[in-house]
């Protein structure tokens, strides 16, 4: 029992003791690193001497047990040669971790804590490890070069040159005679030593100055940009380039491989398969992804869970593994790599997989769900419901992972700190868990918004997508339901929060129950329920550096701290699940919410590579496809704020008129017959030629990624591209661009319509022409090839403007005709691929077209300036290709 | 009452509602003009918000609300910069007074009569000549606002 002390002498000797056991421990490495013998263990011999005695002093017999266990089993090795092994390294790191958390305890709570049965296995284990490493006749000398005992060399010019080209040799030599020699190594050391340790507040301090001086640089940014004096500039811009750079190492100090954490579950798998008798291999990939040191502490509980659970309840006995044909011994393969800013650090195994019925069955006897619902949920939402609060499937309760503990507590501390985590898995095949971290806590990505007069942060992982509603006349945008406000976001309902109101803002027009005319909404998600927050103003988004708040504010739950702004005001991060909770959104009230959530989470899970399109509803029985890349945005408008013009039907949108084209009328449907007329108008907005048109459709579906090509077989109409195959239903893809350039002819803009220009050559003249096509997006790219191949045109098609630059330059004179390219492309764009080629002395004069979405009046001059002969529109194909022809004419007649 | 044995000898006073508070000089960090606030909220009412402490995030404690003083505050106000427990605080009082030398053997056990919302955070008070100084009890005030008392 520890003696009554004073303050002052107590923190000197735990001061004193955590200086010791950080030197014993980084000198341990350095000496297990060199396998160093005899006078190199006097330091840490000592030092573990004076932590004995002090430690018995002060009356803490656990601490200083410990201690005097491992000076006991150091004696022999200070005065001998002998190397210690590694097993005997393990029990030495083991008994400086129990002594650290030993002295932790005793910092707290001035007491040892709970310890003997640790510090007697522990010394148990030191003294046999000690045995095994002394019981041999002979030492083993490692790698190391063999040491002459040369008269000519002092002992320390031996330990510090060994002899040049020294082949390592392992030898085995008699423990008596190596007494002579004395290494010393305290010289050797100082050029070793690449890392020091540093107290964590430390470089908490050192992250909080940094954020004062970017601070104070930004301050000096925006003072030297007013400022006309340019030393002054580039110094504040050097400035600036320090600062970043320095913030980037210091918040690097944080980091630390996840492997620290990861190594840990080798010992509880094997542990666990033994109590379980299970054969399990786990391994581990990697290990060397950084994550920063606060995220590595709050996740290892998740991850303890997630293991356990999938030993217990994943992994299957060997019998049953063999009765199904699997190898006996299940893996559980831990992965963690970097992806998009995150850190993912999956838990695969190959065990049962998550039984469906026997999901279903409990959580509807534990009233979770609804045994209706139960009938028509998707795997996917079977396997989030393991998530859920009060859930658990094991038969009996083990001591294992049933600790009448949920995945529910994995779920909700992995997104305390702003990651998330969801499970695949396939039933007979095994699971996967995916937890998603963000790499750092101190910086984060957010959205700045301005509510009742004060600026708010939310974090970007949180953010789904900004709306805009437009309530010009008393129409329902945003409806009500119980005086509760929802938002029809492409058909499904989505529950409002008002920021003002939850927080008690003031605010002009947001009361209870009265529909504002227009409204900013950040849809956001919040666990399973995704729901619209409505702030007065949106801003920028920003990397802002977190600091913490007061506990006694944080217990609000409304906030996840706060930050700085670029003013030097204090903004506060919004906590988007406790905002939820505080709303009253949580619950299975909000069921519609969390199925659209769910909804939309296992469409993103499907978007890989391919074309995105926009899937509307017309008065027909297919769907019908907008390719995305077309799209500008979606508006919903009401039926009222339609005008007419002639025969042009319009609205006004910001600031202009937008002209609306009936996609159903274009294709030769009727109009939309249906009980109720229609109030709200869904209409898809497109660019063309710096101005915006609307396409009316029935309703907006949804947005689908789809991996085949158009199929354009069937093409019964114009104004149709083909066919694409979305979810085992057909789609039509309409040809947007085609009916706009038609409409816009109607519109008497046309300065371009079919037939306009000089018919062009035949069939077989184009067949002689060769044309590369460059461009990046795959939807125009084949648009391109196929259009110009009907013709005739012999084409070549490359994706940007690098591959075709290559292509250029290794091809011969008269491989090519007219190059088609487009201006925005990854790599090299076209105005770049166009300045290259006018240099090249065999394509200088070939002629080229741009051919791109951008066309103002800049681009076309900025197109010329290039080298571009001709700049034209994307996409009115007659055009294009009577302007290759004319090109390639005119260039041809020329050369003759 | 562990702290009387160490009484310390200097104060950093400061006026609320006309009344005379101090706080060990050791504890004082700074004292300046009051600096721009952000409301928290749904915080208790005693916390004003949030200030930029030069990079700093400080939270900021009305005096007035904490010691339930009714009457109304000042226009212009001054902040007493302290930290203690793990919080960085800025009080917020009315106006800054001198630092004042006193005499333990005038110090005494706040009267009885004293409230307990308010008495739960002075250590004494020390007789003065012209007045009587109140010594507010840092390590209470902490310790009771990471509690989340309610007020």
């Amino acid at each position: 029992m520890a003696q009554p002390v004073s303050d002052a002498a107590f923190h000197e000797f735990s001061a004193e003791c955590e200086e010791i056991l950080v030197r014993v421990s980084s000198v341990l490495g350095t000496l297990e690193r060199e396998k160093s013998t005899g006078a190199g263990w006097g330091e840490v011999y000592r030092d573990i001497h004076t932590l004995k005695g002090s430690a018995f002093l002060y009356g803490y017999n656990k601490l200083g047990g410990v201690a005097h266990a491992m000076e006991a089993t150091l004696e022999p090795y200070r005065r001998t040669e002998a190397v210690l092994g590694s097993a005997l390294f393990d029990a030495l790191y083991k008994c400086v971790d129990l002594a650290e958390r030993i002295l932790a305890s005793i910092k707290a709570s001035r007491e040892e804590g709970n310890f003997d049965e640790e510090v007697l296995r522990l010394t148990m284990q030191l003294f046999d490890a000690n045995l095994t490493n002394l019981d041999a006749d002979y030492l083993l000398v490692g790698d190391a070069p063999v040491v002459q005992n040369d008269d000519a060399l002092s002992p320390d010019e031996q330990a510090l040159a060994p002899p040049p080209n020294a082949t390592p040799v392992r030898v085995r030599i008699p423990m008596h005679s190596v007494n002579e020699t004395q290494p010393v190594l305290e010289g050797v050391e100082i050029k070793e030593v690449a890392t020091i340790r540093v107290h964590v507040s430390l470089l908490d301090k050192l992250m909080t100055l940094v954020g004062e001086m970017v601070l104070i640089r930004n301050q000096v940014i925006q003072y030297a940009n007013r400022n006309e004096d340019m030393d002054f500039l580039k110094l504040s811009q050097r400035l600036n380039l320090v600062t970043s750079e320095l913030q980037n190492e210091v918040m690097n100090t944080r980091m630390q491989p996840i492997g620290n954490v990861l190594a840990k579950f080798k010992r509880v798998v094997r542990d666990l398969s033994k109590d379980l008798n299970k054969q399990i291999e786990l391994t581990l990939s990697g290990t060397e992804t950084e994550l920063d040191k606060t995220l590595l502490e709050a996740i290892t509980d998740p991850l303890m869970h997630i293991i356990r659970n999938a030993c217990d309840h994943g992994l299957e006995s060997p019998e049953v593994r063999a009765a199904k044909g699997k190898p006996e011994t299940g893996t559980l393969a831990i992965r963690a790599f970097h992806e998009g800013g995150q850190v993912i650090v999956e838990i695969a195994d190959d065990g049962a997989g998550i039984p469906r019925d026997k999901v279903l069955e409990k959580a509807v006897s534990r009233a979770l769900i609804t045994a209706e619902r139960a009938q028509s949920m998707s795997d996917r939402e079977v396997h989030q419901l393991i998530f859920l609060p009060g859930f658990s499937t094991a038969e009996k309760i083990t001591n294992i992972s049933g600790r009448g503990v949920g995945l529910d507590v994995v779920k909700t501390n992995v997104e305390r700190i702003g990651g998330s985590v969801e499970i695949q898995s396939e039933f007979g095949a095994g699971s996967v868990f995916k937890i998603r971290i963000p790499l750092t806590l101190a910086i984060i990505p957010a959205l700045v918004v301005k509510s009742g007069g004060e600026i708010f942060a939310i974090p970007q992982v949180k953010l789904v997508e900004l709306v805009r509603v437009e309530n010009d006349t008393q129409q329902r945008s945003i409806e009500l339901v119980e005086s509760k406000p929802v938002y029809r976001l492409r058909g499904n309902l989505l529950p409002l929060v008002v920021l003002n109101e939850v927080l008690g803002l003031k605010s002009a027009d947001a009361t209870e129950g009265v529909i504002p005319a227009s409204a900013n909404i950040v849809v956001l998600n919040a666990e399973e329920h995704q729901f619209g927050l409505i702030v007065d103003e949106i801003h920028d988004s920003a990397d802002v550096v977190v600091k913490p708040l007061p506990l006694f504010l944080k217990h609000l739950a409304l906030y996840a701290g706060a930050t700085l702004m670029g003013d030097g005001s204090v903004a506060l991060i919004l906590d988007v699940v406790g905002l939820a909770s505080k709303a009253h959104l949580s619950g299975s009230a909000s069921q519609a919410a969390k199925s659209f959530a769910n909804e939309k989470r296992s469409k993103e899970a499907k978007s890989h590579v391919g074309q995105e399109y926009l899937l509307c509803r017309l008065n027909a029985p297919s769907r019908y496809a907008i390719p995305l890349c077309l799209v500008h945005r979606l508006e919903e408008f009401s039926a009222e704020s339609i005008e007419f013009s002639g025969g042009l039907r319009l609205v006004q949108y910001r600031g202009s008129l937008l002209p609306l084209i009936d996609l159903n009328k274009v294709l030769g449907f009727d109009a939309l017959k249906s009980e109720t007329p229609k109030d709200k108008v869904a209409v898809v907005v497109v660019q063309k030629r710096d101005r915006y048109f609307g396409i009316q459709v029935d309703d907006i579906l949804d947005v689908v990624n789809v991996e085949t090509e158009i199929d354009d077989f069937l093409r019964d109409r114009p104004g149709i591209l083909g066919n694409i195959v979305v979810e085992e239903e057909v789609a039509v893809v309409a040809d947007v661009l085609g009916i706009l350039e038609r409409e816009i002819g109607r519109m008497g803009h046309g300065a371009s319509s079919p037939g306009e220009s000089d018919p062009g050559l035949s069939f077989d003249e184009r067949a002689q022409i060769k044309v590369l096509v460059v461009e990046d997006t795959p939807f125009f790219r084949n648009l391109f090839i196929k259009t110009l191949s009907e013709n005739g045109y012999k084409v070549t098609a490359d994706e940007d403007g690098q591959n075709a630059w290559q292509r250029l330059q290794s091809a011969n004179r008269g491989d090519f005709d007219i190059v088609v390219s487009d201006i925005e492309m990854p790599n090299l764009n076209g105005f770049q691929l166009a300045t290259e080629v006018r240099k090249h002395p065999v394509w200088n004069a070939i002629p080229m077209v741009a051919v791109s979405s951008r066309a103002r009046q800049v681009d076309f001059d900025a197109g010329k300036k290039a080298g571009f002969n001709l700049y034209l529109e994307k996409f009115d194909p007659v055009k294009l290709m009577s302007s290759i022809d004319q090109l390639v004419k005119s260039k041809s007649s020329k050369a003759a | 009452m562990d702290k009387q044995n160490t009484l310390a000898s200097q104060y950093a006073t400061f006026l609320v509602a006309g009344r005379l508070y101090g706080l060990d000089v050791q504890q004082v960090q700074e004292v300046t003009k009051s600096l721009p606030l952000s409301p928290v909220p749904h915080a208790p009412s005693h916390v004003q918000g949030l200030i930029n402490l030069r990079g700093q995030v400080a939270t900021a404690i009305g005096l007035r609300e904490l010691l339930q003083v009714r009457e109304p505050s000042p226009e212009t106000t001054m902040t007493v910069i302290c930290s203690g427990n793990g919080l960085l605080l800025s009080l917020t009082v009315d106006e800054i007074g001198e630092v004042i030398e006193v005499e333990s053997k005038d110090f005494e056990r706040p009267p009885d009569t004293v409230p307990e919302s308010a008495r739960r955070f002075i250590s004494g008070v020390f007789k003065l000549k012209e007045q009587i100084l109140t010594i507010l009890d840092l390590n209470k005030i902490t310790q009771a606002l990471n509690s989340g008392m309610p007020l």
